[in-house]
């Protein structure tokens, strides 16, 4: 072990001596009274993600994954299974304090899954929404220019650009509104995941089937929520709510890049659109291609054939012109036999189109 | 009278112990790793057309099987899946029971690519391997085993050239897409997907991978960290545990214009079973796929639930159909001790006796 490796062990030990230290001093005191507070989960990936991430993407992504999605369950976890134990406790009251721990408590608004779900953007993995308030700044600032015209009739010279303006704001209001359909959706999820959490409680609440671990409540509390994840959404509202966001979040896009293709043509940069015109003419150009060339290599198989039926008295017409091997052409070249068919593919009735 | 919980402070304790230990052990451990590599067997390239490169597998021994065994992977995740590691590999057993295998890599679209269209991916990628192949080995019809999505596209292509194909291997492969416990196939219906395709050009890999995350949210995005903690003293453990993490998150953008007939032909029009199904301007018909048919599915697969795969059976029109139904899950069936004893065996044992 390198002098640098001893460094950072020897500081993480030094840290985790005094999270332990917390930790004993909480179980001496237990039944005393006395409340020691005790460093939790967060605390401790705190300390450790820093260190385990080692420069390379394959550890790096998944501890930055590991410390985003379990710190704030988990050590909020430890710390309800901490005010039970060594005490009575029913499935009403943990599932309550649950509640409370994770922001609901006394019709309090909070919406846990939600932050949940947000928390679950980052390294190759994300929603529509990431990119929605990427471009939040560009929209305020349209808005916050022209939001008096937003609401005003389109008439006169900029009448086009006030109407397009004003479709563009009203789907981002209508993001909104579906955003906060889908968060009901999901507080509805965590409403039923509450529930179901209690029943599971008081189903354990026997000789031989208590919980005797913070993971073994925790994997509970997970089980109440994937079952609840599962019924939420399979329904009607869930799916129109869904598709709802998907659909307002693509008008919402549409429209943003509609505006930046108007703003950078007007200083002559190529757009989206033409580079979409171009690509597409190239695939289609490309499929038209290889009909050519399919039919031009069914031509010379049947000359050939024709050929060889003069000379010979027993003909073997060849009808499929083999592709040759990877290393004898360019990659970009297809190889695709020729087919015993003439007729026009759908290449070249597309083409017609 | 007995509550939920039997804690201790002394329990809790040592329980916060344990996870600190591991936690300890597991900065040593993680930088100790070796680089995850993934793919365990030799491979040559023998075919390209665009970003699309077909691989010969080469096991330890010359194949056996007369009749070349071509792997078509789903579009929307990577191919190395189904040869992980060596000691996760359907390929490395399928080659050591002497099939000679080739497998699709579609490759990374990108925007030049937005307009490939389901007939591209079908008839152009698919089936100029299928024709390569069958001018390669002088044969007028290979065998084919499709998985997931790269299942639905061999089935179009079985059904448009059943002469082609001598048998037709399907793993989970989604046939009725409006089963009642298909999640992803009910989510996409209140979808507007040319508006979503028209927003987005290509389909991000993020969004993709954020989507499959969705299905089980609380597993796969919050038990799963916790879980890792306890292989964090376990190397081997862990390497297999951050090269499952690379696949998981390495996954292609997916063009445009496929993706955007792949939701509406099936996942929004179910088209296998509504009918009225076409890949480019050909009828596809899963009566057409009459040759000898092996279905294999994972009981727990929530992507692809057996439901979703078990009508094959009455919509394929072979007389020859079997099915091998696995104790296991979407990945499982690849990646599972399970797996490599009862997945490459079957499926050799089934080719096996429909090649004599």
């Amino acid at each position: 072990m390198s002098a640098t490796d001893n460094d950072w062990t020897q500081d993480f030990e030094a840290l985790s001596r005094q999270y332990w230290n917390a930790w004993s001093e909480m179980a001496r005191q237990a039944g005393t009274g006395q409340q020691q507070q005790v460093p939790g989960w967060q605390e401790a990936m705190d300390l450790w993600a820093p260190w385990a991430r080692d420069g390379r993407a394959q550890t790096d992504d998944t501890i930055s994954r590991m410390n985003a999605q379990t710190g704030a369950w988990f050590g909020q976890m430890q710390e309800l299974a901490r005010q039970f134990s060594g005490g009575q406790s029913n499935a009403s009251d943990i599932a309550s304090e649950w509640k409370k721990a994770l922001g609901i408590e006394n019709g309090g608004f909070s919406n846990p899954f939600a932050s949940m779900f947000e928390q679950m953007s980052g390294q190759n993995a994300h929603g529509m929404d990431q990119w929605m308030k990427q471009a939040a700044p560009w929209m305020d600032a349209l808005r916050g220019e022209f939001g008096g015209m937003f609401n005003m009739p389109a008439f006169g010279l900029q009448r086009e650009q006030q109407e397009r303006w004003q479709a563009l704001g009203k789907s981002q209001m209508e993001y909104q509104k579906a955003m906060s359909g889908y968060n009901a959706q999901l507080m509805e999820c965590g409403k039923r995941a509450f529930a179901k959490f209690e029943d599971k409680l008081a189903e354990r609440s026997e000789p031989g089937r208590q919980l005797d671990s913070t993971r073994a409540l925790f994997d509970l509390w997970i089980d109440a929520a994937e079952e609840s994840w599962g019924e939420v959404a399979m329904t009607p509202e869930f799916r129109n709510a869904y598709g709802d966001l998907v659909n307002a979040q693509s008008r919402v896009r549409a429209g943003v890049q509609g505006e930046v293709e108007r703003t950078t043509g007007m200083f002559g940069m190529p757009t989206r659109t033409e580079v979409n015109s171009s690509h597409k003419k190239v695939t289609q150009l490309e499929r038209d291609l290889r009909e050519l060339k399919q039919r031009f290599a069914e031509l010379e198989s049947a000359m050939g054939a024709s050929a060889k039926s003069a000379t010979h008295a027993a003909p073997r017409v060849e009808t499929k012109a083999a592709p040759k091997p990877v290393a004898k052409k360019p990659a970009s070249v297809a190889r695709k036999p020729a087919a015993k068919a003439t007729k026009p593919t759908p290449a070249s009735r597309r083409a017609k189109k | 009278m007995y509550g939920p919980l039997n804690l201790s402070p002394d329990k809790l304790a040592h329980e916060a112990q344990t996870m600190q230990r591991k936690l300890a052990a597991g900065l040593t451990t993680l930088r100790n790793l070796d680089d995850v590599h993934y793919g365990a067997t030799e491979k040559e390239a023998v075919y390209t057309d665009g970003k699309l490169v077909l691989y010969r597998y080469r096991g330890d021994k010359a194949p056996t099987a007369k009749v070349p065994l071509l792997i078509s992977y789903a579009l929307v995740n990577r191919p190395y899946m189904v040869d992980l590691q060596a000691d996760r590999s359907i390929v490395k057993q399928l080659l050591a029971q002497g099939e000679d295998i080739y497998i699709i890599d579609w490759g990374y679209p990108d925007l030049s690519d937005r307009y490939l269209d389901l007939s591209d991916y079908i008839e152009r990628f698919l089936g100029g391997c299928v024709d390569f192949l069958r001018a390669k080995h002088k044969l007028d019809a290979i065998n084919l085993l499709g998985i997931c999505q790269g299942g639905v596209f061999s089935l179009c292509y079985a059904s448009l050239h059943p002469d082609k194909i001598k048998n037709l291997i399907t793993m989970v492969t989604p046939v009725d897409f409006h089963t009642a416990d298909n999640m992803l196939s009910h989510w996409t219906r209140g979808m507007d997907v040319d508006a979503f395709v028209n927003a987005l050009g290509n389909v991000p890999a993020e969004l993709m991978n954020y989507c499959y995350l969705t299905l089980k949210p609380f597993r796969l995005n919050v038990q799963k960290y916790v879980g890792m903690t306890d292989i964090l003293d376990d190397k081997h453990a862990m390497e297999d545990f951050l090269r499952m993490e690379k696949w998981i998150f390495d996954s292609p953008d997916q063009a445009g214009e496929a993706f955007r007939q792949f939701i509406t032909k099936f996942y929004q029009k179910n088209g296998f079973v509504e009918g009225g199904l076409t890949i480019g301007d050909k009828d596809v018909s899963l009566k057409n796929v009459r040759m000898p048919v092996l279905n294999v599915f994972a009981e727990q697969d929530h992507l692809v639930p057996p439901s979703a795969s078990r009508p094959l059976k009455t919509l394929a029109g072979t007389k020859d159909y079997s099915e091998l139904s696995f104790k296991g899950g979407h990945i499982g069936i690849y990646v599972s001790g399970r797996a490599q004893r009862e997945v490459p065996s079957a499926i050799h044992n089934w080719l096996a006796q429909r090649s004599r």
